[in-house]
């Protein structure tokens, strides 16, 4: 059985959560949604994961963007990390590259854009800075 | 590294920016030098890039003629080693992005703290200072490398491969008391007090 890449999505909105998990469900991955952050990381943890990415809404509550960056990528540091985020700014974006996310992706963003950004992200994980 | 140097190159277009930036820089003490275009910095690279000075480059992007993202590119090309922290009042998310997932260090965004700024360049000098050593280091071990004779190359990559004196003897068909005397030789040539620092001294080699 060829395993596919899994996606695993963080969106505290169910409506969005459900429409990104269709996109990359549509594209071919095993597209698991989450709308909390501790069972994500419960489900990141296992050690023989290693193809896939994390999709993530850089905004959680009460949560700066570093501090998840470094508590997903502490989870599973296999998984490049890619960030959603409506009205963000600069420092908040530099940031989160810095702590180890893969992309920073302003919402609303094109569905055959960030289908690309995240295969790219996966073609090449890898840290910034 | 305190008793290297240290300098910080500005490249803004804007006379005022670099006025105030190199003041900035003077009242903690760092030396800068300034250039209004990206052209001329890159005039001025070759000389920069055989500076033995910690380093690095505060780059605006929006310039007449290149671009501060395009000089980036084009010293990724040259392959230096600066690291470049971006400076722009009309930068947007993308934009940032692009520059540190291509390498940049940092990117701020107009209007700044003075001290938010010095701490990053801070930050930049020390990681300057870091690639340096370790290129020089690299540098050194490639040297060592080549003194070895063939059969210490091959006892060398017998050593990394965590063999005992008596699997590297039986596989080169030699005597245990020989493999003894071409380790030595091996540990002295590479200037590795262990096999730990040998191993560590190889496996930098490869990053």
């Amino acid at each position: 059985m060829a395993s596919r890449p899994s996606i695993f999505l963080l969106h505290s909105e169910p409506a969005l959560l459900q429409s990104l998990q269709a996109l990359f469900y549509r594209a071919g991955y095993n597209a698991r949604a989450y709308q909390d952050l501790h069972a994500l990381i419960r489900s990141i943890a296992p050690k023989d994961i290693k193809d896939g990415a994390i999709v993530a809404n850089a905004q959680q509550p009460e949560m700066q963007t570093n501090v998840l960056v470094e508590l997903l990528s502490a989870a599973q540091p296999r998984l490049p990390i890619i960030l959603l985020a409506a009205r963000s700014d600069i420092a908040t974006a530099v940031q989160a590259l810095k702590s180890g996310a893969s992309h920073f992706i302003e919402m609303p963003v094109v569905d055959r854009i960030l289908l690309e950004e995240v295969e790219n992200a996966i073609a090449r994980p890898g840290h910034y800075a | 590294m305190t008793d290297i140097p240290q300098i910080v190159y500005v490249v803004d277009d804007d006379e005022a920016v670099r006025d105030s930036l190199e003041l900035l820089l003077s009242t903690v003490g760092l030396n800068s030098k300034t250039y209004s275009s990206a052209l001329n910095f890159l005039d001025d690279y070759a000389h920069i890039h055989q500076s033995e000075q910690h380093a690095c480059i505060l780059l605006d992007i929006r310039m007449p003629g290149m671009s501060g993202i395009e000089l980036q590119q084009t010293l990724i090309e040259r392959g230096s080693k600066l690291p470049i922290i971006f400076i722009t009042g009309h930068g947007d998310i993308p934009m940032a992005v692009k520059a540190i997932q291509k390498g940049a260090m940092d990117f701020i965004a107009k209007p700044f703290h003075d001290q938010d700024l010095l701490d990053r360049i801070q930050q930049a000098l020390r990681l300057h200072a870091e690639r340096y050593e370790a290129l020089r280091d690299s540098q050194q071990t490639q040297q060592h490398l080549l003194t070895l004779t063939p059969r210490e190359s091959q006892v060398l990559q017998l050593m990394l491969a965590g063999n005992a004196n008596k699997v590297i003897a039986a596989e080169l068909s030699l005597s245990q008391r020989t493999i003894e005397v071409h380790r030595a030789h091996v540990m002295e040539k590479m200037h590795a007090p262990s096999l730990a620092l040998l191993v560590q001294k190889m496996s930098r080699l490869e990053s």
